[in-house]
């Protein structure tokens, strides 16, 4: 048997103290002094010792403790009050635990809220109803598969944890497909009507395109508090100067609904560097940014100091990684841009050459190929200016070329386009191609991809499939963006792959020395992940949900650090959405779980505690001997 | 003491009654001094017993002569000697006695002794009163004649209730101080924890006949108190809790039945005779009417 109502048993196990000292209190009697109580001690004994049985007689005492047992019997019995006339249900509990349900909301945090509101759900099945528990952040986890087990699904709601990461539904709609539909006789997919999906969320979730099929969708709001300031964005970068000098930059985004105003603290190694200022108003984003000075190598933390519901976008980590030289080959009939371009960077020492010298080396970070082709590439990183790179997959177009292609997309968060605007760039002439299936398109046109990356396990190569004398490009700001992002995305995999920042939920990429077989992880919560590198050029590492400093400790090369970070606008702002958009339908949230059966053992322990009360009244009073 | 006090005792109505009484027995018991009985003894009288022969230093004086003209055998002529009754009372005067109405049980039993005592003095009789609180530590000596009422009364006057009862102990000090056998009168209510048995076996000793008077009061047996009670007993200051419904006085009724009943035959099957007495039985009726029916006064 399981117990359900934990509070009403909370409840009455209080009361039980209650009818103890009840019976601690001692039965006030008359004082009578007597001759002897020798004869009254002989009545008592006579009277208690008689023969075992008696005969039954109409006792009110007697009928009160038969009806206090019977009323006990039947609370132990569970009985049900039915609400609705329903039974053998299909109850898919999706619970968000992504960063923002960490949110407190008075003592508690949103996932606590998500998970009570979640067993009153399950106190409502019925012995025939079954239930899922499925939680999703930035990627969805089946916590208890389909039961009618309470015990289980009161234990799985239990080992839910909040993840420092984004929210995401995508996933969901393939998991949910068998459980909420049905396949006819021509193989049609018809929603099963017996099931109830529920979803415990603050309402910021992507993805929830994935429920469009799904029927008989709840939305349960979960939590109220709006109020927060949090580190949204950060990059280190170096400055273009002289000297080699690094810049971080800090994004800090007012989610509440008044300008805020707040201290932003940089330290590197525990040491603070430098405090700054900043008002963001109510849902804008402001950027700080601070300058290391001399300070070239470390670990650094930027802290907000403001106190909110949400402490966990307060403060971010990076890591300062020492400058080293950067050797690019440049293979180009000529072109003033691009070398203008990498020169800027005081670590890129570039060297020019013409197509016709160019031999497959390996001792450069960087290849450039401008407007030319070549017949063999080795292992390293090369760009690809309106040519193709000699591998497999890289084939040319019908047609070859496109005159001014109009640029719809590029992706905003990829290291490569990071901070870099495409939308006022104009091309006279790309070229029209095929890429490997894994390659990853940054920057799309309508009629072909304009920069492809491509990696393996030796070679990373991107592919900008026009020539930039044909277009405005070198004149966009978009253009140096990109170079130095592509030079340290390149520099960054050379210099083992460590990079300043990374997001939360990211799959990270872990490059051990020659000599190193083993690598081990210690995550900033103290949990340790271990990789061998045995027949490996590369591990990866994708328990990435706390954010904070992870450790990676090789057996042979120096420690490493991986800065991760919540970073998302997404979960900084915190205030519950009233109602989530599903495939078009919108479902508008309540607070509480509408119940369809509602247990009532509780009353009738109430009333048989409230017998046996009265039961002991007149036990002590004996009116009705 | 006072004569009024004494009087509260034995009132003159009383008094004018109890002089048409005398203790009788059923036994024959050898007296020290000649008195208004009949003795087993042959003696001194004018009813002729039996003969005997003469042996030299006998009083020649009983010679019976007439024998001798016929037998020419010298025979004494045997005369039942009259002695005196040795007549004993105990009284109860442990604490439990002090309960009881319209008198307690003491004052009840007091005033028994006193008539008793009385009609033992005006006929003769040799009468002893003794106490029984715990052991015998007073007592009245036997003594004869309507002259020693006075200080039979202030004796009896001077007891008082209290302390716990010792049946046993009473019982065999009084059997060790008064070796004359006789009548005794034992007036208690023999609520006693160690029981009874073994006190009056100790009148086995010297072939005393033996009332046991039992003086209870009306609440002893048919108590009125009901309800939930914290019964404190006078002698021990034990506590019985009890919850007086009418399933427990029903039951208490039938174990004071079963109480007396067992005294009762105890003493029958013993040769003792048993009185029983509750306290609202005026002392005339229990010595004109249920004493003398009894056997104990003629």
């Amino acid at each position: 048997m399981t117990f359900l109502q934990s509070l009403w048993w909370a409840g009455l196990f209080a009361l039980l103290p209650a009818i103890v000292v009840m019976y601690l209190l001692k039965l006030k009697r008359r004082r009578v002094v007597i001759p002897s109580t020798l004869l009254w001690r002989r009545s008592v004994q006579d009277l208690v010792a008689n023969s075992p049985f008696q005969k039954l007689r109409n006792n009110l005492l007697l009928w009160l403790q038969l009806l206090f047992l019977a009323l006990l019997i039947l609370a132990f019995l569970r009985p049900v009050m039915k609400l609705e006339n329903q039974s053998g249900r299909t109850l898919i509990l999706l619970i968000d635990n992504s960063a923002s349900m960490q949110t407190l909301e008075g003592a508690r945090t949103r996932l606590e809220e998500a998970t009570d509101k979640a067993r009153a759900a399950i106190d409502s099945l019925s012995s025939r109803d079954e239930a899922i528990v499925v939680t999703f952040s930035d990627r969805t986890n089946i916590v208890q598969t389909l039961t009618s087990d309470r015990a289980l699904l009161d234990a799985a709601l239990d080992s839910i944890e909040a993840r420092d990461v984004d929210t995401s539904l995508s996933e969901a709609g393939l998991i949910l497909q068998s459980l909420t539909s049905t396949v006819d006789a021509e193989g049609a997919r018809l929603p099963r009507e017996s099931t109830n999906t529920i979803v415990f969320s603050d309402g910021v979730v992507r993805g929830l395109a994935s429920l469009a099929d799904v029927p008989n969708v709840e939305y349960i709001r979960i939590g109220t508090s709006a109020e927060n300031l949090g580190i949204t964005g950060l990059d280190v970068r170096e400055s273009f100067g002289d000297t080699i000098e690094y810049q971080i930059f800090a994004s800090v985004t007012n989610a509440g609904g008044e300008e805020e105003e707040a201290l932003v603290e940089l330290q590197i190694d525990g040491q603070v560097l430098d405090i700054k200022s900043v008002a963001v108003p109510a849902g804008e984003t402001q950027a700080v940014v601070f300058a290391t000075g001399e300070v070239q190598k470390g670990i650094a933390s930027v802290r907000l100091d403001h106190k909110d519901d949400f402490p966990l976008d307060d403060s971010v980590v990076a890591q300062i990684v020492p400058p080293g030289e950067i050797d690019v080959l440049l293979v180009t009939s000529g072109n003033p841009f691009l070398e203008e371009v990498f020169s800027i960077d005081p670590r890129v020492r570039i060297s020019v050459i013409r197509p016709t010298d160019y031999t497959p080396r390996e001792d450069y970070d960087v290849v450039v190929f401008d407007n030319c082709g070549t017949g063999d590439i080795p292992a390293g990183n090369f760009l690809f200016i309106n040519s193709l790179p000699p591998v497999p997959g890289f084939a040319a177009g019908d047609p070859e070329t496109v005159d001014n292609p109009e640029i719809i997309d590029w992706n905003r968060v990829h290291p490569l386009t990071r901070f870099a605007n495409f939308e006022e760039v104009l091309i006279g002439n790309a070229l029209v191609y095929e890429t490997p299936r894994s390659a990853l398109h940054v920057v799309e046109a309508v009629e072909t991809d304009l920069i492809t990356l491509y990696e393996t396990e030796t070679q990373h190569i991107v592919v900008v499939g026009f020539d930039i004398f044909k277009s405005y490009w070198p004149l966009d700001v978009s253009f140096p963006i990109f170079m130095s992002n592509l030079i340290e995305y390149f520099a960054g995999l050379s210099q083992a792959g460590f990079r300043p920042v990374y997001r939360t939920g990211q799959t990270i990429p872990i490059y051990p020395g020659d000599e190193d077989q083993v690598a081990i992880v210690r995550t900033p919560s103290g949990k340790t992940v271990e990789f061998s590198f045995e027949g490996i050029s590369t591990a990866y590492l994708t328990e990435t949900a706390e954010a904070g400093m992870y450790e990676v400790d090789f057996d042979k090369s120096p420690d490493r650090y991986l800065p991760v970070n919540l970073l998302s606008v997404e979960e900084s702002m915190i205030g519950p959405q009233e109602a989530i958009d599903i495939g078009g339908r919108e479902v508008v949230g309540t607070g509480e779980v509408v119940r369809t059966n509602q247990e009532v053992w509780h009353w009738f322990a109430l009333a048989a505690l409230l017998i046996m009360l009265a039961e002991w009244l007149i036990y002590c009073r004996r009116t009705f001997m | 003491m006072a004569t009024a006090e004494l009087k509260t005792l034995l009132e003159p109505e009383l008094l004018a009654r109890l002089d048409q009484l005398e203790v009788l027995t059923h036994r024959v018991f050898r007296g020290r001094q000649k008195g208004e009985r009949r003795s087993r003894k042959k003696g001194q009288s004018v009813e002729f017993a039996d003969y005997r022969e003469y042996v030299p230093g006998d009083d020649t004086r009983y010679l019976d002569w007439n024998i001798f003209g016929r037998l020419e055998r010298l025979y004494i002529k045997l005369f039942l000697e009259e002695e005196d009754l040795a007549f004993h009372v105990i009284v109860d005067t442990s604490a439990s006695m002090d309960f009881g109405s319209p008198v307690t049980k003491f004052e009840y039993a007091r005033k028994l002794a006193a008539a008793l005592g009385y009609i033992g003095l005006r006929n003769q009789d040799k009468v002893g009163v003794s106490d029984a609180k715990g052991r015998v530590v007073s007592r009245f000596r036997p003594a004869r004649g309507k002259a020693q009422l006075t200080k039979m009364l202030s004796y009896l006057m001077t007891l008082e209730p209290g302390e716990r009862t010792n049946l046993v102990e009473s019982c065999r000090d009084f059997v060790l101080q008064n070796t004359q056998a006789g009548i005794v009168v034992l007036i208690s209510d023999f609520l006693d924890d160690r029981g009874y048995e073994e006190a009056l076996k100790h009148f086995f000793m010297r072939n005393y006949e033996v009332y046991c008077i039992q003086v209870l009061s009306p609440e002893e047996r048919d108590p009125t108190q009901m309800g939930h009670l914290e019964l404190v007993d006078s002698e021990t200051g034990e506590r019985q809790e009890v919850t007086a419904s009418e399933a427990l006085v029903k039951q208490y009724r039938r174990t004071v039945e079963t109480f007396c009943g067992g005294l009762r035959d105890w003493c029958t099957s013993r040769g003792m005779t048993y009185l029983a007495a509750t306290t609202d039985l005026s002392v005339d009726q229990m010595l004109l009417g249920y004493l003398r029916q009894k056997g104990l006064l003629r």
